[in-house]
């Protein structure tokens, strides 16, 4: 188990833990040392109603949940091991004010699995009791904004289109009055988020939403990781609070379906790399959590499960709505965003968003100039730019070329993931795939219609080669020329049966009229082009290696002298002798430092002595240059012939002895009918 | 919400060398070669990989369960949450859903176990979809016969080799997706996103041809394992017969650069 973290909350002890860690994180919410801090903001006192213990549980554990998850890093990519650390072993000390229920089989069980399929972490949980209880009123900021004491509703609010799509959904469409609860992650989207409610006030008028808005803040070290997997579930946790505290058993999260199910664009996004915040198996699973904490049904929904991100926007147009679509706020790269740019165009949301947008014929309402990078148009190199925006762009676009053209048995050969919400949405597991597959079909549509027409606008500016080499249309636009495997830089195709020649900076080779592979640039890719291409010729090594490098200053010729001379041997054995006595006194005085530290000392003398010293002690002189050079061309010789072994044994046995001589004058010498085309 | 990052290749030597030979233009038998080369250690953890095992010990248990005389109870005694009359797709949610919870995070789960988690719910769906022409509109006697010829050595061959194609096409794809949209535009190694598409489209058909070796064999030790265990085919049966299979897949891919050099 390489990434496990023991989180010890509060003033929790450290007694008994399940394993060892130097590195154990220690959260605190309360108290002089507090290193995370939780403000529920914008509640009105006549919302506050008695709130059950539990439910201020919940909300210390999805608080302590959310920060670790961001303290604990999972090791970066973790490419070469298949994501060793991705998946972490979380063990949580919770003080809590009803320790009997949380440790309920069946409440854990929940808490548990939920948050595992959420986050793709492993959780164990610990739960004290609290010692000094602490009211709901220590989280709360009071304001004194008109309530008329009725909310029909509890709606989660990103900020994002989605969301600001069941905004208008619930007050400006369905005329109810509802509350929104919102996360203030920076002061500069709290602005953009305030300047679209007071928009959204005045679509709904006497149906404006409440916000209350929770902002979470923690000490600096508590930012190692990126990911933020659990971040629904603090939400979820506030949102119902609140909910519970208005009398209302139910909680809404507002997502597309697409982005809620949230398949894989590329095939390096494995598991929870997609993220799993409103998969329908996690608002179940909330459900069945919040359910057992209120003592009754308690819903958590997203009623746009079955509609795109298009649609979505196309919903809020057609409810008048379309001007506050520029102020929704998508990007996740909120560091980057500016009164001018306020998407940056190419992180994941931002290319939904605009292509949503774009399908929807709502253009108008959120202008191209608002984004750094122009979906269609603008310029996306993978260097020196974060978080590869080619690659991005190409997955998502990709993706929806493949599903266009699927029928639903395609789509779910082809998309397991899918899999995982069947059995998580009510109804016939075989009509759910079906409206899983519509969905996505819709989608894919929506998104290639896009590329159709800006194709048809864009069409002279294509032809003139008028737009950026990077941007998505040059990319997507094919010249009609077939595409293929083969190298596309030079055209020119070898005709010979046996060929080994430069193309570009790489070698193309064929043997006897097999397929064709490449050769990296190397060293001895370069000496056997040079025999190849002078079969029966005695060539000099020196020549070879004069030929190919590209600092021909360090070829000038003669002998190193001697490696070391007899003085500098004299005064390594004495240091030995000298070490040595030290090591014993280290040993008697169990010293493991200076042990450890002599050892090395010892060791590195040693070796120098055996390589300054020949057969009776005598001194070795280094090799001379002429010697060097001809042991490295014959091992560049070696090392090509093994690469080629790997892609053609016939042709790595036929440059062997005796048609392939090394030493100080490499000689080729093929059979007769062997002509090599170079 | 909906956050996903996308990433680049280590800059190691061996996944250097993968990133040239796209670079340079070398086929897909070429390229899949050196990703096979490069994540030979990894790979070479699938036989021991408890996600790994876990799915494949389900798959071969469905066949089985499908000949029984009540299929559905069957099912729930390998540990699917099934109705009495499962269809397809409630089977392969509950695939998916009984590996999950038998495989928890950090206790096992890794990408290996995930995608080979993934392409069984994907072989499930296209070979018995296929055998059924749908899964909309047919019964759960349709999906529980054409389970149980699964069970024939035929059968299960090209149930299994389905299965290990789309695992190991998940292993390169994992890797190779990293590297093939940095060599995509004017001037570069794919000009046009079809260009690539077609290379990735070359590397599957290269994993299934690479696959056929577990045709070979695969339907022979189900049949042999299952006479000889009366049906109780173990984890530890699973291991082994996952360790040969990987083993001859991997010496299949490097040998398919070879022999397509031939």
């Amino acid at each position: 188990m390489a990434n496990e973290r023991l989180i010890l909350c509060g003033s929790v002890g450290n007694g008994s833990l399940p394993f060892k860690d130097e590195r154990s994180l220690r959260l605190r919410m309360w108290g002089p040392h507090a290193n995370v801090h939780l403000t529920i903001q914008d509640v009105r006192e006549a919302m506050l109603k008695q709130v059950p213990a539990v439910f201020l549980d919940l909300i210390d554990i999805a608080t302590y949940v959310y920060c670790a998850d961001q303290a604990v890093t999972r090791g970066g990519d973790g490419v070469s091991n298949f994501g060793e650390n991705w998946r972490r072993n979380l063990f949580f000390r919770i003080p809590v004010r009803k320790p009997n229920f949380w440790k309920k089989a069946s409440v854990l069980d929940q808490l548990v699995s939920t948050l595992s399929f959420l986050s793709e972490d492993e959780y164990n949980f610990d739960f004290e009791p609290l010692t000094k209880d602490t009211s709901i009123e220590r989280y709360l900021e009071f304001t004194q904004t008109p309530y008329d004491g009725i909310a029909e509703e509890v709606v989660m609010f990103s900020g994002g289109i989605d969301s600001l799509g069941g905004a208008v959904q619930e007050a400006v469409i369905n005329k109810r009055k509802i509350i929104l609860v919102n996360h203030q992650s920076s002061p500069k989207l709290s602005r953009r988020h305030d300047h679209l409610l007071s928009l959204l006030e005045g679509q709904a008028k006497e149906y404006r939403p409440l916000q209350v808005a929770v902002r979470i803040n923690k000490a600096k070290n508590l930012g190692a990781e990126y990911t933020q997997r659990t971040r629904s579930f603090l939400y979820a946790s506030l949102g119902a609070t609140i909910a519970t505290m208005l009398g209302l058993s139910r909680l809404r999260f507002y997502e597309n379906g697409v982005v809620s199910l949230n398949l894989p664009p590329s095939p390096q996004v494995v598991g929870a790399r997609a993220t799993r915040t409103t998969h329908p198996q996690v608002l179940n699973g909330f459900s069945q959590l919040l359910t057992s904490l209120a003592g009754k049904t308690f819903t958590v929904e997203n009623p746009f499960l079955w509609k795109t991100k298009t649609e979505v926007v196309r919903l809020i147009g057609d409810a008048g709505c379309g001007k506050l679509i520029k102020f929704a706020t998508s990007c996740t790269r909120t560091w980057e965003i500016t009164k001018q740019h306020p998407h940056c165009g190419t992180c994941s949301q931002c290319i939904d968003r605009r292509f949503a947008v774009l399908a929807a014929g709502q253009e108008a309402n959120d202008p191209g100039e608002a984004y750094k990078v122009d979906l269609l148009v603008g310029e996306r190199k993978n260097e020196g730019q974060v978080g590869d925006p080619q690659t991005m762009i190409t997955a998502y676009l990709e993706t929806a070329n493949e599903i266009e053209k699927m029928d639903a048995l395609q789509f779910f050969s082809r998309f397991g993931e899918a899999s995982r919400a069947l059995r998580h949405i009510d109804g016939n597991p075989e009509a759910t795939a079906m409206q899983i597959f519509d969905l996505h079909r819709r989608h894919a549509k929506q998104v290639v219609g896009v590329i159709d027409q800006a194709i048809a606008k864009q069409r002279s500016a294509i032809r003139k080669r008028e737009l950026p080499a990077t941007c998505l249309l040059r990319l997507v636009y094919d010249s009609g020329l077939s595409a293929s495997t083969v190298p596309l830089k030079d055209p020119e195709v070898p005709i010979g049966d046996n060929v080994f020649r430069k193309k570009g900076q790489i070698w193309t080779v064929r043997f006897a009229g097999g397929a064709d592979f490449i050769l990296l640039p190397s060293k001895g890719a370069a000496y056997l082009h040079q025999l190849l291409s002078q079969p029966h010729v005695h060539l000099s090594a020196i020549d070879m290696a004069y030929g190919v490098a590209k600092n021909r200053d360090r070829y000038s010729l003669g002998s190193a002298g001697e490696k070391s001379d007899r003085e500098a041997l004299a005064a390594y054995r004495a240091k030995l002798i000298e070490l040595r006595a030290e090591q014993e006194e280290a040993n008697a005085n169990n010293d493991h430092g200076a042990q450890e530290k002599i050892q090395e000392e010892i060791e590195s003398i040693t070796q120098e002595i055996r390589e300054a010293s020949g057969l009776g002690g005598r001194l070795c002189k280094v090799s001379d240059d002429r010697e060097r050079v001809r042991k490295a061309v014959g091992m560049a010789l070696k090392r090509a012939t093994k690469e080629i072994a790997l892609y053609d044994q016939r042709l790595a046995h036929h440059l062997s002895p005796p048609r392939l001589i090394c030493g100080q004058n490499p000689c080729y010498v093929p059979d007769k009918d062997v002509q090599w085309e170079t | 919400m909906g956050h996903i990052r996308l990433g680049a290749l280590p800059r190691t030597r061996k996944w250097t060398k993968v990133v040239g030979l796209i670079e340079g233009g070398a086929g897909t038998a070429q390229v899949a070669n050196a990703t096979i080369s490069a994540a030979e250690t990894g790979l070479g953890l699938a036989a021991k990989d408890k996600g790994v095992i876990e799915t494949i010990w389900l798959l071969t248990k469905l066949p089985l369960a499908a000949r029984s005389e009540n299929f559905a109870e069957s099912l729930r005694d390998c540990g699917l949450a099934v109705a009495d009359s499962p269809g397809l797709m409630e089977i392969v949610g509950s695939v998916s859903d009984t590996i999950d919870s038998r495989i928890p995070n950090c206790k096992g789960r890794t990408d290996l176990g995930e995608m080979a988690q993934m392409a069984a719910a994907e072989t499930l769906t296209e070979v018995i979809g296929q055998r059924t022409k749908s899964f909309f509109g047919t019964t759960p006697d349709d999906v529980q016969r054409a389970f149980s010829k699964l069970a024939t050595n035929k059968q299960f061959s090209a149930f299994a080799k389905d299965f290990f194609a789309r695992f190991t096409n998940k292993c390169m794809n994992y890797f190779l997706s990293r590297a093939l949209s940095h060599h995509l535009g004017e001037g570069q190694r794919f000009t046009t996103l079809s260009q690539q598409a077609e290379f990735t489209r070359a590397l599957g058909t290269h994993c299934r041809e690479a696959a056929r070796i577990i045709e070979e064999f695969s339907g022979g030790w189900f049949s042999k394992r299952n006479w000889e265990t009366g049906g109780a085919i173990t984890r530890e049966d699973i291991a082994e017969f996952t360790s040969y299979a990987m083993r001859k897949l991997v010496d299949e891919l490097k040998q398919g650069a070879r022999s397509d050099g031939q």
